[in-house]
């Protein structure tokens, strides 16, 4: 029974043929590992949802605040969204989520493995293979919240890339994204030690000069009418293998180099003017 | 096709759940209320199975059930916050200020005092008259709390959750699939007795020392069955107290917890022939039976060792092996009762008590035990000893709390005190995760649970083990060692910053 509707609903989604469904299982089974390729992701998603929660709290702060559905009635949109891991993490939390990634294996994947909680949970959640610039043209909606983590460090040009982001969203929604500082530590972190060496992440997942600063960040975002809500570092800590935000009474923070390599920032959009 | 798929296909589920609890002992029922006593986790549909029913009136008449636990100040804390201390009736709880521990020979001791006690001991010095109600103290060493009377509690928490939390009460469960192929693509089934088929994103057994639960998920439990049985009931003693006190024997420790009035809890540990044989005795129903068992444990409190030792060894004698207790014959019952009836086991221990006053200069220091004078009835029971601890407490999907994970010599009364804290920390860590948007069934959420647990208990079983191999396990010819731990437990008595660590750890 559940066999068949599965079936049914992926043929009705896609137009993939059944060969490649099992195919697509395992890579699936391989992205959503928690120990596998992927395992950084997945240890910093709990992180950035931490994140994204505490600004969304603190902003719709006025408006009465469901606790275990914080993210009710807002749409929002997950650039970059890969297997899914944070679009459906957001969907958990009462989020209406579109989930959107260039590459078609992507999407696959995700759309496979939220098939497979569907027996679960009934989560609002869909999927589209799109660019940012792609949805830009057709998507008539705009949307409350966007998230792009760990995307922009993959864009060749970021402008264009930011302008289509801001251009999704409402005005007064809020924009996240999360990326890699440039500086020399992080080129020896994230590139010659997690890659090259510990292989934490696969190779030639990252590119040093595709890295892009808080400032010029924040400069690109006052372009497009954005003003800054927080940017905050992340950080992995390898003896306990878990990743944590950088709070204000840290040291690295007091020392000024939260943002040294990992961050997370959010921004606001302003009202038309 | 797709192994998933076919998977699905051979069971049909009747409900699916966020966490499924196997088990409504304290530790259950406790991590059952902290999930549903938070904001964060509403929606999260939570159901717990019972195999007994824990619904029916646990309120106990006035003889105290057989099994009490010693509660620390953090587990109250603990249950505090989940809002069931409140619920606990405030006469069923019998606090002690003070904990006495005496060597086999009366050479050395050790109190653990409440801070508050401690301060407040030298204005009431020695003249004090014993009261039979505990010195006001807001910080005792632990709360003595019938264990029915901590359930009930509980399930009275249960009912005043934001969360509603479903019981599948009077519920087998007649089998788990696990899904042991890939990491987490299918979530556990469990099928009821009642013929029910559930599936949960967790699944926690909290479901006791034979758990299905762990060994549906395969893991190993490692550990050893000592060679001692514990024995525990309810006493009624010579004057009131509100010490608790524990002397370590060389066949094992014994100890009182003070309840109301003049009633304690004994907890005794000894050897596991001599308590197969003192239970077996019981059985026969003889004339006697109850003032053997008396002296017996009045001579393991108060006397020298040497006469508890001569008591066992007479009781050995008993049975040579050639008697069956199941299907015992007249003949052997009235040999047993003959030469039970020529140990006159009041004397021995009155004559012994003689020898140890004469040998200690008028200065007894076992006068401040009491005397058992009763003992209340069906109150007694016995259980093997075991330490058990698995090899993890999680596995995907999976996670185990309580003696499902670990069971510890109940020396130091630490067995329920360590399964709330797996209750605590599981909880949070779940709470975390469902704030998070987690699918919290998956091994790597759940890791933070196990890392933290898994240290403390060690270090909690490993020390009550090595306690009873220094204290208990030592043998007789080597005075040396015992006259070591005579001066170890006076000088650790002195020792105010060492105490305190100790008594930390106990908490």
């Amino acid at each position: 029974m559940h066999f068949v509707r599965m079936i049914k609903r992926f043929q009705s989604s896609s137009t993939i043929n059944k060969e490649e469904i099992s195919k697509f299982a395992s890579i699936s089974n391989e992205w959503w590992d928690p120990k596998g390729k992927f395992e950084m992701l997945h240890r910093m998603n709990p992180v950035r949802v931490s994140y994204i929660r505490s600004i969304l709290e603190e902003k719709l702060r006025a408006t009465s605040l469901n606790k275990s559905k914080p993210f009710e009635n807002l749409r929002i949109l997950d650039i970059g969204c890969g297997g899914g891991l944070l679009s459906e993490s957001l969907a958990r939390l009462g989020g209406s989520v579109l989930g959107v990634d260039a590459g078609e294996e992507q999407i696959n994947i995700a759309k496979l493995h939220k098939l497979k909680n569907k027996f679960h949970e009934n989560l609002d959640l869909n999927y589209v293979q799109a660019s940012a610039e792609q949805l830009c043209e057709t998507e008539y909606e705009k949307f409350d919240v966007l998230c792009g983590l760990e995307i922009i460090e993959h864009v060749d040009d970021k402008s264009l890339f930011l302008k289509s982001c801001v251009d999704l969203v409402k005005p007064e929604g809020t924009l996240f994204f999360s990326t890699i500082n440039r500086t020399p530590s992080s080129n020896f972190l994230t590139i010659f030690l997690a890659q090259n060496v510990l292989n934490w992440v696969p190779r030639g997942t990252h590119e040093f000069s595709k890295y892009i600063t808080p400032v010029e960040f924040e400069k690109e975002l006052n372009l497009l009418n954005c003003e800054k809500i927080q940017f905050t570092g992340m950080i992995f800590n390898p003896m306990l293998n878990k990743w944590s935000l950088v709070s204000k009474s840290d040291f690295l923070y007091q020392i000024g180099s939260d943002l040294e390599v990992n961050y997370i920032l959010s921004c606001q959009k302003k009202k038309q003017n | 096709m797709h192994k998933l798929l076919t998977r699905r296909l051979s069971t049909a589920v009747d409900k699916t759940y966020d966490i499924c609890i196997v088990g409504a002992g304290p530790v259950g029922l406790s991590l059952a209320a902290k999930i549903g006593n938070s904001h964060y986790t509403n929606g999260n549909k939570i159901c717990l199975i019972e195999s007994s029913d824990v619904l029916k009136s646990l309120e106990e008449n006035d003889t105290f059930s057989n099994r009490v636990v010693s509660v620390t100040p953090k587990s109250r804390l603990f249950l505090e916050e989940i809002g069931c201390w409140n619920n606990i009736p405030e006469e069923k709880v019998y606090p002690y200020n003070k904990i006495q521990v005496f060597d086999s020979n009366f050479k050395g001791s050790i109190n653990f005092n409440s801070r508050y006690d401690e301060e407040t001991e030298v204005s009431k010095a020695s003249t004090a008259p014993k009261e039979c109600t505990p010195s006001s103290s807001y910080d005792p060493v632990a709360y003595i709390i019938e264990n029915n009377v901590i359930r009930s509690s509980l399930i009275k928490t249960l009912k005043n959750l934001n969360n509603e939390i479903e019981i599948f009460n009077n519920t087998k469960v007649n089998e788990i699939i696990l899904d042991k192929g890939s990491f987490n693509d299918e979530w556990p089934i469990i099928k009821l007795d009642s013929g029910k088929v559930i599936q949960a994103r967790l699944l926690i057994g909290a479901d006791g020392q034979n758990s299905p639960v762990r060994m549906a998920a395969n893991i190993e439990s490692i550990g050893w069955d000592y060679d001692q049985s514990g024995i525990v009931g309810t006493l009624k003693v010579s004057g009131c107290s509100t010490v608790a006190f524990q002397r370590f024997l060389p066949t094992g420790p014994i100890a009182l917890l003070p309840l109301k009035d003049k009633y304690m809890s004994l907890v005794w540990t000894l050897p596991k022939n001599i308590s197969n044989l003192l239970f077996n005795l019981k059985k026969l129903n003889l004339k006697n039976d109850k003032m053997i068992f008396k002296e017996i444990l009045n001579t393991a409190l108060k006397n020298p060792k040497e006469d508890l030792l001569y008591f066992f060894s007479e009781l050995e004698k008993l049975n040579d092996g050639k008697i069956n207790f199941q299907n015992i014959s007249e003949a052997d019952k009235l040999k047993i009762e003959l030469e039970l009836n020529a140990i006159d086991f009041k004397f021995e221990r009155e004559w012994g008590i003689k020898r140890l006053d004469s040998e200690q200069g008028g200065i007894s220091v076992h006068d401040t035990i009491p005397v058992v004078e009763d003992i209340v009835k069906n109150s007694v029971a016995g259980f093997p000893l075991r330490l058990r601890n698995c090899r993890t407490y999680i596995g995907n999907r999976i996670a185990l709390i309580g003696d499902a994970a670990h069971s510890i010599h109940p020396l130091a009364g630490q067995g329920l005190n360590l399964g709330l804290a797996d209750s605590e920390a599981l909880g949070r860590v779940l709470i975390k995760a469902i704030k998070n948007g987690d699918d919290f069934g998956l091994d790597y959420i759940l890791e933070e649970y196990n890392s933290e647990r898994y240290i403390k208990n060690l270090l909690m079983i490993s020390s009550c083990d090595i306690l009873e191999k220094v204290f208990v396990k030592v043998p007789s010819q080597f005075r040396i060692f015992e006259d070591l731990i005579s001066f170890g437990l006076n000088s650790l008595n002195k020792m105010d910053v060492l105490k305190e660590t100790l008594k930390k750890y106990a908490s």
